[in-house]
Order: C-alpha cells, then structure tokens, then sequence
C-alpha cells in the first residue's frame, strides 16, 4: 500500500471514528469505497470529500435532545481552542507592536497613538477573558447542557455581530488615527515615507480582512441563530 | 418532500433514472456525473432522510468488505421524473462524461 493510499484510509478512518452516531454507516459507506478506487490520489481526493462530508454532519440539524450533548461538546471544544488561539494572536500582536513603538520613536503623541492601539488589544483580550467560553457541564442533566450549548452559541453569534462585535473593531481605530495623523505632520524624510506605506498597507489589509470576513461571518451567524432556534423548538417539544 | 433542485442534484437523478431498477455505488456515481464525495454523499443523504433512495449495504463474499448501493424508491423515481426537465433528459443518451464509456 502505498502512502498516499495509507493517508487515505487514514482519513477515512477519522470521519468514520469522529462521525456521529446518525450518520456513521454514511462515513462507513465513503469508507468502503475506497477498495473500488484505483488511483491513489483519487483515492486520496475520495477521501478528503468525506471529511468535508463530516463536517456537514457536524453541523447538520438537532432532530432530537438526545443529540444535544454530542452537539454541545463539539461545538464547546471548538469554540475553546479558537478563544485560546485568538488570545495568542492578539497577545503576540500586543506584544510585537509594543517592542516596536518602544525602539522606533520619541515623538510623544505618536507614541500615545501607538499605546492606544496596543491598550485597545489588551482590552479586547480581557474582554474576552471576562466572559470566557463555558464548559462542558460533566454529570450534568439534559437541561443543564442544553442551557450551556445556548449560552455558548449566544455568545458567538454576539462575538461576530452587532455592537460587540464592531465596538472592539472602533476601540483600536482611534489610536491608528492618531498615529497616523502625527505620522502625516511630520517632516518629509524616508522614514515618514516608510511609515506612511506601511499604514497603507495594514489599511489595505484591514478592508481586505473585512470584506472576506463578513459575509463569512454572516454564514456563520446565521448557522449559529438556526440552531439556537432549534433547540428552542427542541426545548419547546420537550425532546 | 421539497428538495432545493440545484444542478448536482439533477445530475444525481438523472444517474438514476438511466437505470432505475438498478442499485448503483457511490464511487460509479460519482464518476459518472462528476461530483466528488463530498458533494455526492450529502445529496444521497438528503435524499435518503426524505424516503426517496432506498439503501442498503451488499453482502459480499468473505474476505470483501461490503459496500453501500442506492436505489430510488417509487417516490423518488416520480420526484426525480418531475425534476429532471426535458433538457436535462437529453443527458440520459449521452455519454457518462467521466466513467470512460462505461455507465
């Protein structure tokens, strides 16, 4: 056998392992395929379809209470590692930017502008660390971890929308203003030619940023909104 | 019943109305009309969930592992006959485009 082919049954055997109950003889029946196909990259491609087949399932419809908590746990564990990953960036960012201010300039208000921005990290930091992520409740009842899955949805959907979402966006503004500002004030010379472009830059990057993430972030609201209402109807039905 | 009829979802029907009597694989469908897995399956699923494929899984010599067919139920041939327009039908005579002339 060789590695492609390997890396193939490999993945399959993922997706069948990490498949849901429901839909484990769909992942099985991918799975099999995988005999009937000659060529090793085919089958590789076979394979990872049925990974991306996984992930539907992931996020296919509650049909019924009892699939709460599998829902709940994936959902929880995922939202944990993309909290933790977004306080390194921004921690790492904080971090960087500071080493850079302190090195690059003595101009005071450019400075401030610059300790404007890394504040406002630190604060969407805390922010975050204040309402932190919930907890899969172990040995808790049916209710209990259906309450924390709506908790922990209502929180991401407000993470990536409405006020919260654009008031942690508006907080760093202001101190990228004013530096920039300071940055145009200051004498012609081939360091305010060298700054000036790289505000351009990470203006370019920043608009770039938002116009693939929102209507990404609108998908992913509203997938979010589907199933806290699912699981109102769920709760509704009782089961 | 409703299905969103999008272009794969045609092709899928219409793979099965070339032989509706028949069970057919998930990999020959897939060659046949093209779509990768990860396309295909969710079809076969939605399908399925709205009682219109019948599956089942083949029993085999020993030593083989099974393999999971698809069918369309009485149903689902009359759905798919209704979704499938005469355009569409007209790839019902043609060659399978990735199967190599084998259906």
């Amino acid at each position: 056998m060789t590695r492609l082919r390997k890396l193939a049954v490999k993945i399959s055997d993922t997706v069948v392992r990490r498949c849901p109950p429901a839909y484990k003889d769909w992942a099985q029946a991918t799975a099999r395929e995988l005999e009937f196909i000659e060529s090793d990259w085919a089958a590789l491609r076979w394979a990872l379809g049925s990974w991306k087949m996984a992930a539907s399932c992931q996020n296919a419809p509650l049909a019924s209470m009892s699939e709460v908590p599998r829902a709940a746990r994936n959902f929880l564990r995922e939202t944990r590692v993309s909290t933790v990953l977004t306080w390194f960036s921004l921690l790492g960012t904080s971090y960087w930017f500071s080493f850079f201010v302190a090195q690059i300039t003595r101009q005071a208000s450019l400075r401030l502008g610059w300790w404007l921005v890394i504040a406002a990290m630190a604060y969407i930091v805390c922010d975050v660390i204040v309402s932190p992520g919930r907890r899969f409740p172990r040995g808790g009842g049916l209710p209990e971890v259906a309450a924390t899955y709506r908790s922990a949805l209502v929180r991401q959907r407000d993470l990536l929308s409405g006020v919260w979402c654009w008031s942690r966006m508006a907080i760093i503004m202001p101190g990228c203003v004013m530096s920039a500002y300071r940055v145009w004030l200051m004498k012609p010379s081939a360091a305010r030619e060298i700054m000036l472009k790289g505000y351009l830059v990470a203006c370019g990057i920043m608009v770039l940023t938002l116009i693939v993430t929102r209507p990404m972030n609108r998908r992913i609201v509203a997938r979010y909104q589907r199933t806290i209402d699912q699981l109102d109807a769920l709760e509704g039905d009782g089961g | 019943m409703q299905l969103r009829r999008s272009p794969q979802t045609v092709l899928v029907f219409t793979e099965f109305l070339r032989g509706p009597e028949e069970w057919k694989y998930g990999y020959d469908i897939s060659r046949s009309t093209g779509l990768k897995s990860g396309t295909l399956y969710p079809i076969l699923m939605r399908l399925a969930d709205r009682s219109l494929l019948d599956t089942a899984w083949e029993t085999t010599a020993a030593g083989r592992p099974p393999r999971h067919m698809y069918k369309l139920t009485a149903d689902g041939l009359r759905y798919a006959r209704t979704q499938v327009t005469a355009e569409d039908g007209q790839l019902l005579h043609a060659q399978p485009a990735f199967s190599g002339g084998k259906a």
